[in-house]
């Protein structure tokens, strides 16, 4: 299968790093340069870059797309913030676009973006992830055959540790939100934390019932940690379309403790427990697809013991985003398994939270 | 029981049923708040879930059962509510709730009796602490659901669903024969008889 040439514009997003991991083990594609205008992350990207000796590195995404107008696809990979102008630079070089959550959480850019993308003739894909975990994609099949009759209720949480503790540019209002937007009026905190970094829940849902929602209301609690400048807890619920109630904690709940070693509090780093009733059954899944523990002093968190996945199964190529996107320039599939609407109708909730948390009120989707 | 205490005009003494203040866990929690142990609460949770068949009346789901748990909350949080937000499937007993105190600590609610009557009841409470957290829901197993937990009236299931392409597997020795044949598939199998004649011999000399 053909090899294609990607760049990467940006590293801020936390998962960045990550894909560029997965992307090099898939043997689909060939990083030929990166870029990073700030300091401390343009240090990261060298380092774990450092074994791909023909690599380019830039400090301006817009000098590497001009020197790498003839690769096949760009990877942004920013902070959220820098994701729109990267989008129309990309759009002008004519790149295949791969973008990493959360796409803006600027409705206008959202829409703009889908705008340009509906008329553009490249391919454009986004980040969300969990449809290619085999246990909730398994969840979604059995759900959408019927084997548990018509959804009653959907309960499912995405709770983790604090990426801000390893990724500081996370906890910037202004570049995870793109605003400072205080949480509640005359508060301290602003919006752009726990759920800024977690869309997933949404697009979970909607690809599992196919509903849109249609009420949110959402709380935060006071920070756990009083030092950050965005939320770092939320709970979120209300109605799906078709009238089925839904709650979503996307929260930073599980604690870990502050200093330069990870050293784990809560043994777990991420919580994602789906929960769907039927009117003829019940399912539920995890995002650990089975776990064990582990402790040890040469293990992250030395001398603590954690909860970790076993070793999975080898997935197919395809099976993975990127593998998706590849096959998108293969001409094997027409549409990203994730793509902008998608993230736009998940940012549309989470500004819907952000929004009744500031008012007290439940806020209606039109 | 607590529906029966609200509408209660006589004038004998009596303790009202609010069970949730009785769990163990919420005493655990509420100790923890009190001495300081944990920091500043900052958040809870509940999940309670209960077959069908051991569903309540709708008052007593209501006003006994959710009232119980958001005395229980409140008897940890030692604060009073400012807010209280329900979505309820109408007409039945399942729903989420979102409440918070003055203290700026916060509640959510899952209370749903509408599982399948092969599932036991569930009651699983979180406690968040700006420097830690007490929780009865377990890290991994019973219930927790690693993997994919499928019930209905007939049974429940623990299955495996290991990859996006293949089957699932029930329980841990289908999912144990299931990596096998998969890797046998993919040539990935170890190859040849290995020590099976050795192990052989020494389970028979065993004997």
């Amino acid at each position: 299968m053909k090899r294609y040439k990607i760049i990467v514009a940006g590293s801020g997003c936390p998962h960045t790093p990550l894909f560029l991991r997965r992307i090099r083990d898939m043997r689909r594609w060939e990083i030929v340069a990166a870029s990073e205008s700030d300091d401390r992350l343009f240090g990261v990207v060298q380092k774990s870059t450092s074994d791909l000796p023909d690599i380019k590195l830039y400090r301006d995404y817009k000098e590497m797309f001009k020197r790498h107008s003839d690769v096949d696809a760009v990877l942004i990979g920013s902070d959220n913030i820098y994701h729109f102008p990267m989008f129309l630079a990309a759009v002008e070089h004519k790149f295949n676009i791969f973008m990493m959550k959360v796409i803006s959480m600027n409705e206008d850019e959202c829409r703009e973006m889908i705008r340009i993308k509906n008329s553009y003739d490249r391919h454009v894909a986004c980040e969300l992830e969990l449809h290619f975990r085999p246990q909730l994609a398994e969840a979604r099949r059995r759900i959408v055959a019927g084997e548990i009759g018509e959804i009653q209720s959907i309960y499912l949480t995405n709770v983790s540790l604090n990426p801000i503790d390893l990724f500081p540019n996370w906890g910037d209002p202004l570049l995870s939100y793109g605003s400072r937007v205080p949480i509640r009026p005359n508060s301290k905190f602003c919006r752009g934390g726990a759920i800024t970094d977690h869309p997933h829940p949404y697009d979970l849902i909607r690809w599992i019932t196919g509903r849109e929602f249609a009420t949110v209301s959402a709380v935060s609690a006071r920070n756990q940690r009083q030092d950050l400048a965005v939320e770092d807890h939320a709970a979120i619920m209300g109605k799906l379309d078709n009238g089925v109630p839904f709650f979503v904690n996307p929260s930073y709940t599980n604690l870990v403790e502050p200093g330069e070693q990870l050293r784990f509090i809560w043994p777990k780093v991420l919580e994602c427990n789906l929960k769907v009733t039927g009117t003829k059954g019940y399912i539920s899944a995890d995002f650990f697809n089975h776990a064990c523990t582990t402790c040890g002093k040469n293990f992250d968190s030395p001398d603590r013991a954690l909860v970790e996945d076993v070793p999975s199964a080898r997935e197919e190529i395809d099976d993975s985003l990127m593998g998706a996107f590849a096959a998108m320039l293969d001409g094997r599939r027409t549409t990203p398994e994730t793509g902008l609407e998608e993230s736009y109708q998940a940012v549309r909730v989470m500004n819907a939270a952000y929004d009744s948390i500031y008012s007290g009120k439940e806020i209606v989707l039109k | 029981m607590p529906h029966e205490a609200v509408d209660y005009k006589g004038n004998e003494d009596f303790c009202v049923a609010l069970y949730w203040r009785y769990f163990p866990i919420i005493r655990k929690a509420r100790n923890y708040k009190l001495n300081g142990k944990c920091g500043t609460l900052c958040s809870m949770r509940f999940s309670a879930s209960r077959p069908a068949k051991n569903a309540l009346p709708e008052k007593e789901f209501l006003y006994s059962h959710l009232l119980s748990i958001l005395d229980a909350a409140q008897f940890v949080a030692e604060s009073s509510y400012v807010s209280l937000t329900i979505s309820r499937l109408e007409g039945k007993n399942n729903l989420f709730a979102l409440a918070m105190f003055e203290n700026g600590v916060s509640v959510e609610i899952e209370l749903n009796e509408m599982l399948p009557d092969s599932m036991p009841d569930i009651a699983f409470f979180w406690a968040n602490f700006d420097g830690g957290c007490v929780t009865n829901q377990p890290l991994i197993g019973y219930l927790n659901y690693e993997g994919l937990l499928q019930a209905d009236g007939n049974g429940m299931q623990m299955i495996c669903k290991d990859s996006i392409q293949g089957e699932a597997a029930v329980g841990p020795y289908a999912w144990m024969k299931q990596r096998f044949e998969l890797d046998v598939k993919r040539g990935d199998a170890f190859a040849g008889i290995l020590n099976t004649r050795e192990l052989a011999e020494l389970i028979a000399r065993s004997l």
